[in-house]
């Protein structure tokens, strides 16, 4: 697990390093350059991961995998409800669901909090600053 | 809280909602960096210095018409060549010497 990341990298590298040896030969210098150090850089990463570690040094993360993997999912459910509902459906939906269902909040104070919070955004984008918040895709092509 | 924010403030800096994709996409760059050990802050360096780091690369190289010795001409070149290979071979070093 503690190489994955560093193998992706090498092959999104090497991807990216075959495409720009198809760019004309000025274009290509910087892109090749780059590429070429990353892979050194991946190789320095990986060498520098082999080594044992310590008695009482930090390992791996405890939490579990499922758990984390939530979180990154919340936040892509989050940003796509931005995107197609819109700044003022989204955020008290993410705030309540959050606070309900991943907190283990109350309904009630889950309620009151996402209505809180939905009004601060409100108060400081759309009154302070003025701003006219994303109504969401499904409300901008009508 | 602090992620609604955090996304609406994105979309606040131009009005453009692509920003929040941009931003969530970042968040779970930077949430795996912290998870696999990976430092952020020199990624931030890097996405900040890397455009004119590319814009004064291609006027160096046009300068010498091509030709990369250039980087080796100046005694101040090959200074800041050496310091780079040895920040770059001193965590090694280290982690061989333990």
């Amino acid at each position: 697990m503690k190489y994955l990341p560093a193998a992706g990298l090498a092959i999104f590298t090497s991807i990216f390093l075959a495409a720009a040896y198809g760019y004309p030969s000025q274009a290509r210098a910087f892109p090749v350059a780059v590429g070429w150090v990353t892979l050194l850089l991946v190789a320095l990463d990986i060498v520098s991961r082999t080594k044992p570690l310590k008695p009482g040094a930090a390992t791996e993360d405890s939490r579990p995998l499922g758990r984390q993997f939530g979180a990154v999912v919340w936040l892509a459910a989050f940003a796509l409800m931005l995107v197609l509902i819109g700044i003022l459906y989204a955020v008290p939906l993410y705030v309540f669901a959050s606070l309900r269902f991943r907190g283990r909040r109350s309904w009630l104070t889950s309620l009151w909090i996402a209505a809180v919070a939905t009004s601060a955004i409100w108060l400081l984008f759309a009154v302070v600053l003025r701003l006219e918040l994303y109504p969401g895709y499904f409300f901008t092509r009508s | 809280m602090v992620t609604a924010v955090a996304l609406v403030g994105s979309y606040a800096v131009d009005r453009n909602i692509g920003n929040v994709v941009v931003t969530a996409i970042f968040d779970i760059l930077g949430y795996l960096m912290i998870r696999f050990d990976y430092p952020r802050l020199t990624m931030v360096v890097a996405l900040v210095l890397g455009a004119a780091a590319e814009r004064n690369f291609h006027q160096t190289t046009m300068m010498s018409d091509g030709n990369l010795s250039i980087y080796f001409h100046r005694n101040v070149c090959l200074i800041l060549l050496a310091g780079i290979v040895c920040l770059l071979a001193a965590p090694l070093f280290r982690g061989l010497r333990r």
